[in-house]
């Protein structure tokens, strides 16, 4: 399975080769439009599925204040879905506030994982 | 004075460095930082900052840290007491630069990460917290301290979490505790010269430079103090005299008189605690409240009459030697003048069944 | 009297340095005398006190269901009569009592040896009771053993461990007896018990610290009279598969012990079964080192707080041993979850245990075989407890070697015939109703496919 590790790494490699970059990113540009979350109120890293342990521990490592907007986001836009309603146009997230909130904290325990898998299958060499 | 700040700035450190080494396989090296509960900013940051060493560093986790020293063949250890902190390790000899290196990073390259406080450190110091109060003797002890010395010596050993600390509050006394003059390196079972070269090697040189908090004034001793507590389980009932240096002599032999064969009274535990420029000797009696009483009646009875205690310096002497192999930093006392005892004012502590537990006045 | 035979074990260094740092050899010095007493010492030049006793093979195992405690009861006895006189001579008099031996000793100054010899002369070899100070140890004896029942319920965990896997042998029974045994003793029962068991062939003087082994060896020849004679023979123990349940849901916690039958101490599997008891090593939920250890068993139970604490041990005695765990658990409902994980993990002994965790069992059985001796006392403990039971004590050396010649197929096969699809003795108390049926747990020794 694709870790967060493993999408940033190969997003880092798009944005180093112009090529790519130059196809890759309006092409990002334009799911992120239809995909329509920022409309709902909603930030990219709100949508990062959240039953598994990494996710959970991320997220009780959140300072309070993101923990508490990220509710705040989730809210509003469940409420908007069930009224069949997108938020009025000056309260959709704009791209410069679609920050990646959650991700260096799933960076972090993903990187302390794999620290912990290598140290528990070391070998000792005499 | 000046020889020694010769002497070490030729060395390139401003470190206090000393080692004996001896036959056999184990070393033991300690990093003694004047940072104990006596020199706390706040009540108990002392405990936190002492539960924050050995977690992750910028060098390497706090796993890998674990992981490597099992496969090398040593043990971390990070304690506190009024005076200070220490960070030990113990290992077998051959693995003095691993060791070295990593205690140094421990003072110069904690992390101090935001969710180790409340995932690791906060849960381990309230274990260090419940597991002490379990003993009533310890209650007696803190409350004692607290009415000989107020703050400084008084201050509280562990974190409670009555005063919050903030990580940013952790990391500030961090900065100032962990500093060139303000530690002290102890080896032994090790070569002073390697021990040296090592440490100049390591972080510790990198460490910046402050000034030692060691205290070099009396603090004020405060007497005739009572405070009682009503507690379930076994009953204590607790004798304090906050002592001068100069008179650690007489109280090690005291000590060692009531708790051996040679007093007729019972006590479960009396000893001298000795901090840089004070002391405090604490006498403690336990058990059923009905029992405490009557012995503690005796104890005080016999004190304020005056007890010869010379028969006890040989003992003293003895005990202070067992003290000394066993302590990071001995105190040198010598016992051999030593005659007699008078209580004078005390403070006293009485915890557990209270209504049948007599009053100092009472004493 | 004659010095028989001065043997000494000088240690070799096996270790290849890093680097050149400067160490030096402690010996273990044994003088064998002509009456049948071993002096054996252990000088440490850093060591301000000077430790001096005698170990008596006289513990426990030498008792029988009638006299049960005896050996405890007189070790009290001597040290609170002989703790006076000691004190006024600078000393610190202490005893202690285990399954197969009792001590007796000093410690003090150097300069205080003669008169130490001398009290341990008076009192410990040449017995001197009085029917008052026996009456009230005896009183003194039989509250501490309740106090034992009543707080200690890891104590009586292990005490029950061993009263149900050696039935109706000597390891059976209680190290400190019982409060029903105990006060139905009288003096001529101390008396005869040390009749009995003090001679000469039962007893070794043991010193360490700041001392010199001719020094002690003079004192002894010039000082301590102990009768000729040999020990009494002991049973050989015997291990049963069995289980002994003191539920007690008015207790916070849960306390489980179980073992199967370990090494002696003289086997030649003696370090292979410490290296696999160390592997799981010991676990303290509460400890922030314990989700670090490389144990892949401390996985499992700390994620899911299975134990609070739970320590694996290889007890060896003359003839018998343990090789098992013991926990105490406040999460009293998942008991079975904590047993069936740890007795699966047990079982990849025999079949997948790897290099790195055997390498790491071994590194940290050294650690804890030298750092225990921290004081002259431990020293003296550890010598006089080998001596009396295999004759001699391996040097520091001489047990890295044995440590280093223990690998995974050691490992494997020694727990291929001792833990595969093995009996198991099981000891419990406290909130314990989660605990396994005696064949539930039986069958997790082995699995049916791997």
């Amino acid at each position: 399975m694709a870790t967060h590790t493993s999408i940033v790494k190969a997003g880092d490699f798009i944005l180093r080769t112009p090529i790519l970059k130059s196809i890759f990113v309006p092409t990002a540009k334009f799911f992120i439009n239809q995909a329509g979350y920022r409309e709902l109120g909603l930030k990219f890293d709100d949508l990062i599925f959240d039953e598994t342990p990494v996710t959970q521990k991320a997220l009780s490592r959140l300072p309070s204040k993101e923990i508490y907007a990220r509710n705040f986001r989730t809210l509003t836009a469940a409420q908007s879905a069930i009224t069949h309603h997108l938020l009025p146009k000056d309260q959709w997230v704009k791209p410069e506030e679609d920050t990646p909130y959650l991700l260096p904290y799933l960076l972090e325990i993903e990187a302390e994982l794999a620290e912990r898998e290598e140290l528990d299958n070391i070998t000792v060499s005499k | 004075m000046l020889s020694r700040r010769l002497a070490t700035q030729s060395r390139g450190y401003a470190t206090k460095v000393s080692a004996k080494d001896f036959p056999g396989k184990v070393s033991t090296l300690t990093i003694k930082v004047n940072a104990g509960s006596r020199y706390a900013t706040k009540d108990g940051i002392s405990h936190l900052l002492s539960r924050f060493n050995f977690q992750n560093t910028t060098a390497r986790s706090a796993l890998r840290l674990t992981r490597e020293s099992e496969l090398l063949g040593g043990e971390f250890s990070s304690t506190i007491d009024r005076d200070s902190i220490y960070l030990s390790a113990k290992f077998l000899k051959e693995g003095l630069p691993y060791y070295v290196n990593a205690l140094s990073d421990v003072l110069y390259k904690t992390s101090f990460k935001p969710h180790e406080f409340p995932e690791v450190v906060l849960p381990a110091a309230k274990y260090d917290l419940s597991k002490a109060n379990a003993s009533p003797i310890f209650k007696a002890d803190e409350l004692l301290h607290s009415l000989s010395f107020r703050n400084g010596l008084g201050n509280p050993l562990y974190y409670d979490g009555v005063q919050k600390i903030s990580l940013e509050e952790i990391k500030e006394f961090a900065n100032k505790v962990y500093t060139k003059e303000n530690i002290e390196v102890i080896g032994s079972g090790i070569n002073e010269a390697d021990l040296n070269k090592f440490i100049s090697e390591s972080s510790l040189a990198q460490l910046p430079t402050g000034s030692s908090l060691s205290s070099s004034s009396v603090p004020k001793f405060y007497q005739g103090a009572e405070s009682r507590i009503r507690a379930s389980g076994e009953s204590v009932a607790a004798i304090a005299v906050p002592v001068k240096t100069e008179e650690f002599a007489t109280f090690e032999v005291f000590s060692a008189y009531l708790t051996s064969a040679l007093s007729d009274v019972v006590v479960s535990d009396a000893k001298l605690n000795k901090y840089s420029q004070a002391g405090l000797f604490t006498l403690f009696v336990k058990g059923d409240a009905s029992q405490v009483s009557e012995n503690i009646k005796k104890v005080a009875l016999l004190l304020k009459s005056g007890v010869d205690i010379s028969s006890a310096s040989g003992l003293a002497s003895t005990k202070l030697a067992l003290a000394s192999e066993a302590s990071v930093v001995p105190h040198q006392v010598d016992v051999s003048k030593v005659k007699d005892f008078k209580l004078g004012k005390f403070n006293y502590v009485a915890i557990g069944d209270i209504n049948n537990l007599p009053f100092a006045d009472e004493l | 009297m004659l010095s028989a035979r001065t043997s000494s074990v000088t240690k070799n260094s096996v270790l290849n340095f890093k680097r050149s740092i400067a160490t030096s050899y402690s010996k273990t010095q044994f003088t064998s005398l002509s009456n049948g007493i071993t002096v054996a010492t252990e000088s440490n030049p850093a060591a301000k006190s000077a430790t001096l006793g005698l170990w008596v093979g006289a513990g426990s195992t030498s008792e029988n269901p009638y006299n049960n405690g005896v050996s405890n009861f007189l070790n009290n006895t001597i040290v609170s009569g002989a703790s006076k006189e000691a004190a006024k001579l600078g000393l610190q008099f202490g005893g202690q009592t285990a399954k197969e031996f009792s001590a007796y000793y000093t410690q003090g100054l150097k300069s205080s040896l003669p008169q130490a010899l001398d009290l341990l002369n008076a009192k410990v070899s040449s017995l001197d009771l009085t029917s008052e100070s026996v009456l009230k140890q005896r009183e003194l004896t039989t509250k501490a053993i309740e106090h034992f029942e009543e707080n200690d319920h890891a104590g009586r965990v292990l005490e029950h461990l061993h009263a149900t896997a050696f039935q109706n042998t000597p390891l059976a029974l209680p190290t400190r007896g019982t409060v029903e045994t105990v006060s139905e003793l009288i003096q001529s029962d101390l008396e005869s018990f040390h009749r009995k068991n003090f001679v000469s062939s039962n007893t070794v003087v043991v010193a360490s610290g700041d001392v010199k082994h001719e020094d002690v060896v003079e004192l002894v020849e010039k000082k301590l009279k102990i009768q000729t004679g040999s020990a009494p023979e002991i049973a050989e123990a015997k291990f049963l598969g069995s289980e002994v349940r003191l539920r007690d849901d008015t207790l916070p916690a849960a306390w489980v012990s179980i073992a199967h039958q370990g090494e002696a101490l003289s086997s030649p599997n003696y370090y292979v079964a410490k290296v696999a008891a160390q592997i799981f090593g010991d676990y303290n939920y509460h400890e922030p080192i314990s989700r670090n250890l490389g144990v892949k068993l401390t996985g499992v139970v700390g994620e899911n707080h299975l134990a609070d604490t739970y320590n694996h041990f290889s007890l060896s005695y003359k003839s018998g041993g343990l090789w098992g765990f013991a926990t105490e658990t406040s999460n009293v409902q998942i008991l079975d979850d904590l047993t069936h994980f740890t007795l699966k993990e047990w079982n990849r002994l025999s079949v997948s245990i790897t290099e790195t965790e055997v390498a790491r069992g071994k590194q940290l059985l050294k650690n804890k075989v030298l750092f225990e001796l921290s004081s002259p006392l431990a020293v003296a403990n550890d010598i006089g407890s080998s001596v009396l039971a295999t004759g001699r004590r391996a040097s520091a050396d001489e047990i890295f070697a044995q440590i280093d010649k223990v690998d995974v197929s050691s490992i494997k096969k020694w727990a291929g015939s001792r833990l595969w699809d093995q009996d198991i003795a099981v000891a419990g108390t406290g909130q314990i109703e989660d605990l396994f049926d005696y064949m539930r747990l039986r069958n997790e020794t082995a699995l049916l496919r791997w």
